[in-house]
């Protein structure tokens, strides 16, 4: 054989006699001699031949019953193919099930002893390996204890460690990794991952497409005992999920399911009897959950994903109402807590069959296993008792969370905000219309924002809060009549609020108001050493004839072409000191910063965003203002469109104005 | 074909050892026990058998001898083949989710009463040494050779039904109720004299009473069978074993799906 061939399968077949009658009896055999022998035969394996080189991770994927088992068995030893050769060349390792010969009598040390046995080590092999077999499953305290009072994940722990040092040349792999805390799992992959490397031979069979995507080298597709497909994981799998959709069938069962059917034939009982399926599923089952199904193969999702399928309800027994029915879906991790709960009453559409589709996602889940409960029953089933079927904590599904880092329930990303060497304040009232885009670019330029909301009664307050940058908002509920002192004290507030987070620079910002790029990189670089403060020059832009579109959404920065050349310098970025404070009337400049220096540039959109924003400008400062303010703004009421600046220059476009400008404060 | 194991030694005697710490929970009291079921019996059946009935009909004043050891190797018979019929089907795991040699499972269910024999023959030495009783060298030989053929025909019986039972679940049942068949049709409580003489040929033909009845022939009364006799039995002997060879080839590559 060559060296290079780990096994080889050629023309093999295996059939399955499955007697109508079982006899389990001599009784029953010698009165059966008597009788016609009737049975089915069962081609679970027909004619396969493959290949696996040495140091390949071979998949084997198929739906049920479509021989991938029976293949590893045969593969095994276990059962022995009718026609055919299975060569193998190296020690072999089934890794059907974890723990093979556990017994829960004996002492874990006894039993990694069994076990490390029936896989084929020596006690020499055991003895010199038995530490690390431990320290592997971390039970170091618990060895000595009898294995009965063991949890079961312990008992899948010290299983899956006694397997992995049996060290084997070739492994075979039944969805063992299906089980344990995601802990243990990843723990796991790990160890596949050391495995492949070490230049294992590796069978794994599954149908769950992400491993087998993630780990085989190739894989092969059975059907019907037979192979459909051969080749990289992309296009067997390619192959498979079409197969499955062209087939008619839902494009995702799992085993629970497959023997749900089976056992359809159970009893169904009345209103207020309860039968025990299993431990996990019991009931009256006058109406009950056929499947659950995913839309997606696999069953793993990433937290984007939405996690959608169909619920699958066969009435059994038709009751009097299904008006007082209703199906709830629950959602747990692997610890038993509950995700999510929500309930639907069931529609009754005088069909046999019920389909309730759902759709949910799981944006800031951990990573992780969840099972769903699953649960018919009357909507006063605390009083009355009714449950027609209840489902309990099956249906896995793994969702996939690279982010996150540590344990819990959530990953919400970092808690503490470290390191804000820029903070930016804004204070705000009903910005709804631009403070997005305010936020995002604001946040381009500083690590935080904190901002002061001044009573708004749009929706600024929920933007604002969603808004990953935002560190805070403080609420002002109540509006006091004098606007000129008020605005001053808002950002002496936020000022106080900011030096909180002891920044290196703190920078102050209106929602109407854009800047040019470069302003971070500056502030960040040593050019800024000397300097404590940055006046930025401020343009005006606004509504012209030919560029009156009103503002909805996107970016706000050359949204509009002109802009007056009045220039105003204003000291927004300063360098954090305790003695930097905003003091008196209408104040948008602090006190107490010294070397300052002009730069940058700023596009205010004050009076440019649409019409009905400048009239409602207008307002405001006329309603809320005293002369000379009131003044200036009654007089521009109503006049929105320019063609000159308010004060009677002319407009230039932004590359322009910025030449032209005019210094007016 | 398969290589997962080179090591059949190491696994038959941890699967024996297991095996026997299961049954004993390790316990000193626990091996203990294992000594006092068959030693219980003999108490009781030589209390009945020598002091109820008349001493002189059952024979000499070495009976309470031959039932001891007549009974403990009737033991060894009883517990031998009942493990290793039971074996397959009590280690299922080990058929169905994994390949280990079928024949080793077997071999280590029969080692336990083995192992239990060979305590037991400490005891059969002691009640010799107080009775003051001292077999002939050649006697001991032979009985050590038919207790080997004990373990052969125990090997062969579960070679035979260890696959079977795993098909046909009542075979324990039935087998109870042979076993004390075989208790009473074997010269075990009593010696084979007591039954007519034409008899005895036909009796002898069962292995087991062969061994037995010769074993207390030439421990006791230094008394061997004949050279045709042994030729016979051994025949019967090695003929089974081979037949149970030849029977578990057949039956185990389907085991497992028997399961």
């Amino acid at each position: 054989m060559n060296k290079e061939i780990a096994i080889s399968v050629k023309n093999v077949s295996k059939t399955f006699k499955i007697p109508h009658e079982k006899v389990s009896s001599v009784r029953g055999a010698v009165t059966g001699i008597f009788r016609d022998k009737s049975y089915e035969e069962f081609k679970a394996l027909d004619d396969i031949s493959f290949e696996v080189k040495k140091g390949e991770f071979f998949g084997i994927i198929g739906r049920n019953g479509s021989g991938k088992s029976t293949l590893l068995k045969v593969l095994a030893g276990i059962y022995q193919a009718d026609k055919g050769k299975v060569k193998i060349n190296g020690m072999i390792s089934p890794f059907l099930e974890l723990g093979i010969g556990f017994n829960p009598e004996l002492s874990g040390r006894d039993n990694v002893y069994l076990n490390a046995t029936v896989l084929g080590m020596t006690k020499d092999q055991i003895d010199e390996k038995f530490e690390s077999i431990v320290k592997f499953s971390e039970l170091e305290r618990f060895i000595d204890q009898k294995l009965k009072n063991y949890s079961s994940g312990m008992q899948v722990r010290l299983a899956f460690s006694v397997s992995i040092h049996a060290n084997r040349d070739i492994l075979l792999m039944d969805e063992v990794l299906a089980v344990g805390d995601s802990n243990f799992q990843q723990k796991c992959l790990d160890q596949f991952n050391k495995l492949k490397e070490q230049g294992k031979t590796i069978i794994l069979v599954s149908h769950a497409q992400a491993s087998v995507e993630e780990y085989c080298d190739r894989v092969i597709m059975l059907k019907n005992g037979k192979i459909m497909r051969e080749g990289s994981p992309l296009n067997v799998f390619a192959f498979y999920n079409t197969s499955l959709l062209n087939s008619n069938e839902t494009i995702f069962r799992d085993e629970d399911n497959i023997t749900q059917k089976v056992k359809n034939t159970l009893k169904i009982g009345n209103e207020n009897e309860i039968f025990y399926e299993n431990d996990k599923r019991w009931g009256n089952f006058m109406i009950r959950v056929e499947e659950m199904v995913f839309i997606k193969s696999g069953r793993v999702f990433s937290t984007q994903d939405n996690i959608s399928g169909n619920i699958k309800i066969k009435i059994q027994k038709r009751i009097k109402s299904m008006f007082n029915v209703d199906l709830s879906l629950a959602m747990y991790n692997v610890k038993d807590t509950l995700i999510f709960l929500d309930k639907i009453v069931l529609k009754d559409n005088k069909d046999d069959y019920i389909n309730v589709p759902f759709s949910f996602k799981v944006n800031e889940l951990v990573d992780g296993l969840y099972r769903f409960t699953l649960r018919i029953a009357h909507k006063d089933v605390d009083k009355n008792g009714i449950v027609y079927d209840h489902w309990d904590k099956d249906n896995q599904i793994r969702i996939k969370n690279n982010n996150s880092k540590y344990p819990g329930i959530l990953n919400i990303g970092s808690v503490f905000k470290k390191d804000i060497k820029i903070i930016g304040m804004i204070r705000m009232r009903n910005e709804s219309l631009i403070l997005q885009d305010t936020l995002d670019s604001f946040a381009k330029i500083v690590d935080g924002i904190i901002i002061y909301d001044d009573a708004s009664t749009d929706n600024s307050v929920d933007i604002a809060r969603k808004h990953k940058a935002v560190l805070n908002v403080i609420e002002n509920k109540i509006w006091k009549k004098d606007r000129l002192s008020e605005e001053t004290e808002n950002r002496q507030i936020l000022l106080e609020y900011a030096q909180h987070y002891d920044p290196e620079w703190i920078f102050y910002a209106d929602c109407d108001e854009r800047f040019d790029n470069g302003i971070r990189e500056f502030l960040l670089s040593n050019e800024s050493k000397n300097i404590d403060g940055i006046r930025i020059q401020l343009f005006d832009a606004y509504i012209t004839l030919d560029d009156q579109n009103p503002y909805s959404n996107g970016p706000l920065w050359c949204f509009r072409k002109m802009f007056g050349p009045e220039r105003r310098d204003i000291l927004m970025i300063w360098r954090n000191k305790r003695s930097v404070r905003y003091i008196g009337l209408d104040k948008r400049e602090p006190d107490g910063v010294d070397n300052i220096i002009t730069m940058f540039h700023c596009q205010h959109y004050g009076k440019a965003l649409s019409s009905e924003h400048w009239e409602e400008t207008c307002d405001y400062y006329i309603n809320n203002f005293p002369d000379p303010y009131r003044e200036k703004w009654l007089k521009r009421k109503g006049k929105f469109l320019h063609s000159v600046s308010d004060f009677g220059r002319e407009l230039y476009d932004w590359n322009n104005v910025k030449r032209n400008a005019i210094k007016i404060n | 074909m398969m290589k997962a194991h080179e090591n059949y030694r190491e696994l038959i005697w941890m699967l024996a050892k297991t095996d026997f710490k299961l049954r004993y929970h390790d316990s000193v009291l626990g091996y203990l026990w294992a000594l006092l079921k068959p030693l219980l019996t003999f108490a009781v059946l030589n209390f009945v058998f020598s002091s109820v009935f008349n001493p002189r009909s059952t024979g000499a004043d070495t009976y309470s001898l031959q039932l001891l050891v007549s009974l403990m190797m009737f033991y060894f018979f009883s517990e031998g083949t009942s493990a290793g019929m039971a074996s397959l089907l009590s280690k299922s795991q080990l058929v169905t989710k994994i390949y280990v040699p079928r024949w080793t499972i077997i071999i280590a269910s029969t080692i336990n009463a083995t192992l239990i024999f060979l305590m037991n023959l400490l005891v059969i030495v002691f009640f010799f040494f107080i009775k003051g009783f001292m077999p002939s060298i050649s006697a001991i030989l032979m009985f050590l050779l038919f207790s080997i053929c004990i373990y052969i025909i125990v090997l062969s019986f579960s070679l035979i039904t260890a696959p079977l039972y795993v098909k046909f679940r009542d075979l324990a049942m039935i087998w109870e109720v042979l076993l004390m068949i075989i208790l009473y049709a074997t010269p075990i409580i009593y010696p084979l004299s007591t039954l007519p003489a034409s008899y005895h040929q036909l009796i002898l033909l069962n292995p087991l009473a062969f061994i037995i009845h010769f074993t207390k022939e030439s421990l006791v009364n230094n008394h061997f069978a004949t050279m045709p006799q042994y030729t016979v039995f051994i025949t019967i002997v090695l003929g089974v074993f081979a037949l149970s060879i030849w029977f578990y080839r057949k039956f185990i590559p389907r085991v497992a799906e028997d399961m």
